[in-house]
């Protein structure tokens, strides 16, 4: 990577330290403060987007030329790092890096733009805070995914994270169980921290400050107990971050649930994702690959796609119990980065098996992984903003008292049900794509390797679960009925400064859907840059064309002996659909049936009213307390 | 009768100074006159004695003494006794103790008569309307005597019967007046923590139109029987039956033995009938449209049976004051014996099918739960009792008509839900083949009516109740002038068994709603004494077998 | 000349749904000693319904879109199914996890539709369904991947056919006893019929649904039954595979119409279940439904 984009990096994230220091002061004007956080984060963000497309793509030429505004000078670009007089902060941005940046900060473009008119509703809260540490959260999270060592320069980034993200979370501080929850989350994050950090130094000579790749080399030489304790800590630290069964139930929950639904959005739309970014690093790229090492890819393998495997299924499941569409949202996050989680410790497992087969699912299985990360943060955050609007629109979050909004706020509605049909990987919306890469790789995968396939099945079942999740948020949201009786204030829709973000994320549902092939191929683009990790190098010489089809913009994989195995085309589904729409559309006015209204027929004594109308808290009450024992009930 | 001597003395002992006098017209009849101070004690201890409880009645008494009666009945099974404690409240101040809170299925006789006497009841749990409909003007009550029978208020909008509160976090399922479940109108409003109840609330008498003030009104004693039998469309004869041996009493008329034996073979082909009709409701109920269709199939040759008798396939008006309308030919005889053994034929195959059948245990068994211990204390009658080892059955325990001259078993189980009910009522199907086998055996010669010479003399009372297939129906007769009853009290088995239905329901799932009602039988009709008479167009259009299908093809 | 099968296709499916329906019930009849409707009497209500008013208690899109939605999907599953072991040209274009997701749409529609109508009984019943849909789709997942994982494919026809190539084992009679077992609820029979209930919740999601809604409602039932029975078919009787398009065709249009009397004998000598019961059962099928996929791995 040229000196260039890591200048502009650091001068995008300046710009974004400067934010947090500048906005504060016009926060007692809070539409120009908005606009002014927006004006400062997009800035920051049109530089650090142009260097995300500059590393995915490979095309340096694209990279913009900030002349003096280059914090070039900072850099030690001999050892890429920035020097503190001796002392050396190392960074690294290749392509892997460069996709996350560009996640990061596209996630908060959009919700910097939905805060402006969001905030508006909080009018009780002085808004210094807020402008304080949203920049100072994204500067974090961005140099968690630059910053090349696990001591210093991850406590750094770590710490501006965590300590900025528990301000924002904590932002209502006038309910004190919202004071609590952040506590919580503080701690858990510290514990997170501390268990990496630890996990860092308990290799063979590790020093303060060494860059991963220094760390990898020693890692080599360190004994084997230790090793499977290093990697142990650092798993389980970012499987605090990332929120796997059990430790993310311990907060996210709360946390995700009392932010500000912007911050919700990336929170649980990138913030966690960084978790998974640690743990792909830490597995595939911090590997030692000396003669003697101690490092079991297929045992670290089945242990990740374990965790992965059960917080799909308990995260879920958890998900269809809740009342508060927050909670439900968050729980339901803790459910898919299951789905992430299982499909990177699937592809280590593929990626370790003998057969040429199974290691060519390994490689896909990677692909759906950050292809699922890609799109959970973009439907994700879509529906923490859409609950966002309801909350907006209503004052409440409970869907007992919510249903049918859809009639005074179609466009939100629509969005929503967009948003939900994705999450719930109904073709051919984006969630789809993913969740199908993730599961035929595991069931084909599974064909020799049993356990694969029994942990394909449980995420084809908890896809289905997942759907009931979002059938009853849009169903109890949006259809049904409720609002009328207990929401005192006129209904309207939200204004267009927060249905503009959501627009854009709803058409990126729906683009992403139906070209996975597009997606497929940057992914794979984005493994053969980046250096260093164990199958760096079977990306770069596999020739993917001979088994990775394009059939109009969909994937079809072509098996070892050339037959068919899997293919997703979206394209050709909603072709297929929509003819078939016509023809029920046909159909159902073949006979010129007329049309009349009527009111909600109950038997004939009672009306529908506040009480015969049925509730959240009686959906699917026998598949609750079949699931009991999975937990995740408490309600506050 | 040594028992109800003891009784008495008890009662004298305990509650002497409020016992007005005792009468005993019949030696298994008890009349006891209390104050209405001592109402509420006596009452308490009779049903502390084992005294199971049947029905209140109260009546307009303002011509003679200006005041109004109210009347509560007990039955001692083991004693063959019914005794019934009389008690009057002046006009001007209808105020009585409540006995809901001792003897809790009281609560629907009580609140009958606020609506319809006006009287009040203090310490009642739950005083709200229960049997005038929502739009009906407060302070005119039909059952005085001063209101005509044929009054029709002014109907009122925006008037509505406040249901229960609903518990906590729970959402209300309004099910009825229109629900396959139900088939007949009334409304429950179902009280559901997801599928599972937790309460409910009842609003029932829709189609109460007043039967009983009708019949005291406008019609003679030797009319009712037809109109009582209109009562309900299922156990016709057994309110036929119970009105009649009413007047029997009041009247001091003995019937001849043969039409006592017609009698109990109309009621026991009645029993045959309505147990099937009930098996295949209970079978649709959960879902087992097969159990409906063939045991409705056993259950037509009966039908025949009975309009080769009575000339009708249901409501045969074959019961009169004073003995039966046909009698039982030769012929008929062999027809019955005929039909009898291919029913029992096709009810042991029936029983077999659903005693093996696993998804019928999976919906019946621990479902409806109620202990013996809440039966007796609701006052359940009928199978549902019997399921639940309450050992009742007025045929034997009280007879009446010629169950004393036959022998049969009172099937009782104690599964406590609706299975129990289930086996029970299959069971006693063939018992009541072995009761009509006996009594068609043994029947005696004689004429099939009494007639009656003399007047009834007014002011008599007299209780008489029989066991309907699907439990003891209770009718309270008061003789009076002009040929008519002063007063008549029909009291359904639903009537208790409903009041206890709610205790079933309870933590059962949504789903067992329409079985467990149905578990009871309920007959709504016969609870609210109501007739549906269509009236609109004159018109009598008779359309055959092939015409129905034709209609229900091309509609 | 592929394209021709997809006619063929949508043409027997959307021909014969209804009458394999009116033979459901003249089964049902006899099994109850009636008459029973004549056999072409799911065609007359279809045509009937369509022509009857709309009564629209809902007010909102959801409630028209849903019927639509749900016969869109059930046709789009057909148009992917090779009827008569013959892959068609969009055959190709799907894979079982497609076709999986595909059915599911059906069942989102029906419950977004149970969801607007706003009526308690609907909801009861879509909660039912969704329970229903989450139970037993695992089961028709695991029949479709047992043949993925010994053809190493996920590619509609390969897995469909698998037998046919690897032949019978244990794990397949196990699985064929499983989706027997399954079938009912696929086709929300008896004793599954527990999401429409009559007798309880009156039809619970279609409760508020009348005239031309309905009908697409009640023809997308006729068409899913249908597509499990030949699903079944396909799957479990690759026997009688004779190579010709045609006499293949008739001979699985005979053997859907036996999976039809067994639908109809099993829903006429059952009670209806409770969905709390029903989910037990539902569990041991998946349980057993697994155990046939872990045996097929191993190749047994």
């Amino acid at each position: 990577m040229s000196a260039d984009i890591y200048g502009n990096l650091l001068t995008a994230m300046a710009v974004l330290l400067l934010s947090a220091i500048v906005v504060p002061f016009f926060s007692d004007n809070r539409k120009l403060a908005g606009w002014l956080n927006f004006a400062l984060v997009a800035i920051a963000g049109i530089i650090l987007l142009n260097i995300s497309y500059a590393s995915i793509f490979g095309d340096e030429s694209s990279v913009f030329d900030l002349g003096f505004l280059s914090l070039t000078g900072m850099m030690d670009m001999s050892n890429i790092a920035i020097s503190i007089g001796s002392f050396k902060l190392f960074m690294l941005l290749d392509s892997f890096s460069a996709f996350f940046i560009g996640l990061i900060i596209f996630m908060a473009i959009m919700s910097a733009f939905y805060s402006m008119q969001y905030m508006e509703h909080y009018p009780d809260y002085s808004m210094k805070p807020f402008y304080v540490n949203f920049p100072l959260f994204i500067c974090g999270m961005i140099g968690l995914v630059t910053l090349d060592d696990l001591s210093v320069g991850f406590t750094i980034a770590w710490q501006m994270m965590t300590i900025s993200s528990y301000f924002l979370v904590k932002f209502e501080f006038k309910k004190a169980e919202n004071v609590k929850s952040a506590n919580k989350y503080l701690i858990l994050m510290e514990l997170a921290w501390l268990l990496v950090v630890v996990g860092g130094f308990l290799i063979k000579g590790a020093g303060l400050g060494d860059s991963v790749h220094e760390l990898t080399y020693k890692l080599g030489e360190t004994g084997p107990v230790m090793t499977y304790f290093v990697f142990g800590l650092i798993l389980l630290g970012f499987a605090f971050k990332a929120a796997i069964f059990p430790f993310g139930q311990m907060w996210l929950p709360d946390a995700h649930s009392i932010a500000p639904s912007p911050i919700s959005a990336l929170l649980s739309g990138v913030m966690i994702k960084t978790g998974i970014y640690g743990i792909i690093r830490t597995f595939f790229w911090m590997v030692p690959h000396t003669e003697g090492a101690h490092f079991n890819g297929t045992f670290w393998g089945v242990v990740i796609a374990t965790f992965g495997v059960v917080t799909l299924f308990i995260g879920t499941v958890q998900s269809m119990k809740q009342s508060d569409i927050k909670r439900l949202l968050a729980y339901s996050s803790i459910g898919q980065i299951g789905y992430i989680v299982l499909a990177v410790g699937s592809s280590l497992v593929m990626f370790h098996s003998e057969s040429e087969f199974v290691k060519l699912m390994g490689l896909i299985a990677i692909v759906g992984a950050i292809y699922h990360v890609l799109n959970h943060a973009i439907f994700k955050g879509l529906l923490f903003l859409s609950a966002g609007s309801v909350l907006y629109a209503t004052g409440t979050k409970d869907m007992n008292k919510l249903g049918g909004l859809l009639k005074v706020m179609p466009i939100s509605g629509i969005i929503a049900g967009i948003a939900s049909l994705s999450i719930a990987g109904v073709p051919p919306f984006s969630g789809f794509a993913s969740k199908w890469t993730i599961i035929s790789t595991n069931l084909l995968a599974g064909s020799e390797v049993l356990f694969l396939v029994v942990f394909g099945i449980i995420a084809l079942f908890t896809s289905a679960v997942t759907l009931s999740c979002y059938v009853k948020f849009f169903g109890l949201t949006y259809t049904a009925s409720g609002a009328e009786w207990n929401i005192k204030k006129e209904i309207k829709e939200v204004p267009g400064t927060m249905i503009a973000p959501k627009a854009v994320l709803t058409i990126l549902c729906i683009v992403q859907g139906l070209i996975p092939f597009f997606y497929y191929t940057t992914i794979i683009d984005i493994f053969s840059k980046s250096q260093g990790s164990i199958f760096y190098h079977t990306f770069r010489t596999f020739d993917f064309s001979k088994y990775l089809d394009t059939t109009a913009m969909g994937v079809s994989l072509t098996g070892m002996s050339g037959i068919a195995t899997s293919v997703a085309v979206p394209v050709v589904m909603v072709v297929v659909f929509a003819v078939a729409f016509l023809i029920a559309w046909a159909l159902k006015n073949s006979a010129g049936s007329t049309e009349r209204k009527a009111d909600t027929w109950l038997c004939g004594y009672q009306d529908l009213h506040n009480l015969t109308r049925y509730k959240e808290s009686n959906m699917f009450s026998a598949l609750k307390s079949f699931l009991w024992w999975t937990g995740g009930n408490v309600k506050k | 009768m040594k028992a109800l001597e003891q009784l008495k003395d008890t009662l004298k002992s305990k509650f002497g100074g409020n016992i007005i006098k005792f009468e005993s017209p019949l030696e298994d009849r008890l009349f006891v006159d209390v104050k209405k101070e001592g109402v509420k004690g006596v009452c308490k201890e009779l049903f502390t004695q084992g005294g199971r409880y049947l029905v209140g009645i109260g009546y307009d008494n303002t011509k003679r003494d200006n005041t109004l009666g109210m009347i509560h009945t007990f039955a001692f099974d083991k004693d063959s006794t019914v005794i019934c404690v009389r008690a009057w409240v002046p006009e001007n101040d209808p105020v009585m103790d409540s006995i809901t809170p001792d003897v809790p299925n009281a609560g629907w006789s009580e609140r009958e008569y606020m609506d319809l006497l006006g009287m009040k009841f203090t310490g009642h749990p739950k005083p709200k309307r229960l049997v005038l409909s929502d739009d009906w003007p407060e302070g005119i009550h039909p059952l005085r005597k001063e209101v005509p029978y044929n009054l029709v208020p002014p109907p009122a909008e925006n008037v509505a019967y406040q249901m229960d509160e609903c518990p906590e976090g729970c959402s209300v399922v309004p099910v009825g007046p229109f629900h396959p479940s139900l088939h007949e109108p009334n409304h429950w409003s179902i009280f559901v923590d997801g599928e599972t109840i937790k309460g409910c609330d009842y609003r029932g008498f829709m189609t109460h139109r007043g039967i009983e003030k009708l019949c005291t009104t406008q019609v003679s004693y030797n009319e009712v029987p037809f109109i009582a039998e209109r009562i309900c469309g299922i156990c016709g004869s057994v309110h036929a039956t119970a009105y009649a041996q009413c007047v029997e009493m009041v009247a001091d008329l003995k019937i001849s033995r043969r039409a006592e034996f017609i009698r109990t073979i109309m009621l026991e082909i009645e029993r045959l009938h309505s147990h099937l009709l009930w098996l295949g409701v209970a079978g649709h109920l959960i879902g087992f449209d097969t159990v409906f269709m063939q045991s409705w199939r056993i259950r037509e040759d009966i039908m025949w049976l009975c309009e080769k008798w009575t000339g009708n396939r249901k409501t045969y008006g074959m019961i009169v004051v004073g003995g039966v309308r046909r009698d039982i030919t030769p012929e008929l005889k062999d027809d019955m014996l005929r039909v009898l053994k291919k029913v029992e034929e096709e009810c042991i195959v029936v029983h077999k099918a659903i005693i093996g059948d696993t998804t019928i245990h999976k919906r019946t068994k621990g479902v409806g739960y109620m202990t013996h211990e809440e039966a007796v204390q609701w006052s359940i009658v009928g199978p549902p009792a019997r399921a639940r080892g309450v050992d009742i059955d007025v045929r034997r325990d009280h007879p009446y008509a010629a169950y004393d001259a036959v022998k049969f078993d009172v099937p009782v189980v104690d599964t406590n839900d609706v299975w129990g009910t289930v086996v029970v009522r299959i069971l006693e199907i063939f018992e009541a083949i072995k009761i009509v086998r006996q009594a068609l055996d043994q029947l005696p010669e004689g004429k099939i009516i009494t007639e009656m010479d003399d007047v009834i003399q007014s002011q008599r009372h007299a209780i008489s109740h029989v066991e309907a297939p699907r439990g003891e129906s209770v009718h309270y007769v008061i003789s009076g002038d002009e040929n008519r009853a002063d007063r008549w009290r029909v009291r359904a088995p639903t009537y208790p068994n409903l009041q206890g239905v709610p205790t079933m329901l309870l933590n059962d799932q949504f789903a067992d709603f329409p079985i467990i009602l149905g578990s009871i039988d309920p007959c709504f009709s016969c609870t609210d004494r109501v007739q549906v008479v269509d009236i609109k167009s004159g018109k009598v259009n008779v359309m055959n077998q092939r015409d129905l299908e034709r209609m229900s093809r091309r509609a | 000349m592929e394209a021709v099968y997809i006619i063929v296709n949508l043409l027997v499916f959307l021909g014969l749904a209804p009458l394999f329906e009116g033979i459901i019930r003249k089964i049902t009849a006899k099994v109850q000693s009636r008459q029973g409707p004549p056999i072409y009497q799911p065609y007359m209500d279809i045509f009937k319904l369509l022509g009857k008013t709309t009564i629209n208690s809902a007010d909102n899109w959801g409630f028209k879109f849903a019927p639509m939605m749900a016969f869109a999907s059930i046709v789009s599953v057909i148009a992917f199914f090779p009827l008569a072991n013959k892959a068609n040209y969009l055959t190709q274009y799907a894979d079982i996890i497609t076709i999986i997701y595909l059915l599911t749409l059906g069942g989102i529609a029906v419950l977004l539709g149970a969801l607007s109508s706003k009526n308690t009984y609907a909801m009861i019943g879509a909660s039912r369904e969704m329970i229903t849909m989450i139970m037993v789709e695992p089961v028709l997942a695991m029949t479709l991947i047992m043949g993925a994982v010994k053809m190493k494919s996920l590619g509609i026809d390969i897995t469909m056919f698998s037998i046919n190539s690897v032949g019978y084992g244990w794990s397949v009679a196990l699985m064929l006893v499983v989706y027997l077992a399954a079938l009912q609820a696929f086709v929300g029979r008896p004793p599954f019929d527990i999401s429409e209930a009559e007798i309880e919740i009156l039809e619970g999601p279609f409760i508020e649904y009348s005239g031309p809604n309905y009908a697409l409602f009640k023809y997308y039932m006729m068409l899913k039954q249908m597509f499990y029975a030949a699903l079944f078919v396909m799957v479990f009787i690759p026997f009688l595979n004779t190579g010709i398009y045609i006499v293949n065709l008739a001979v699985q249009i005979v053997e859907i119409g036996v999976v039809f009397g067994f639908i109809s004998l099993i829903g006429s000598t059952n009670a209806r279940l409770r969905i709390d019961q029903a989910i037990k059962f539902y569990s041991v099928l998946i349980v057993l439904a697994l155990c046939a996929v872990g045996l097929s791995v191993y190749g047994i």
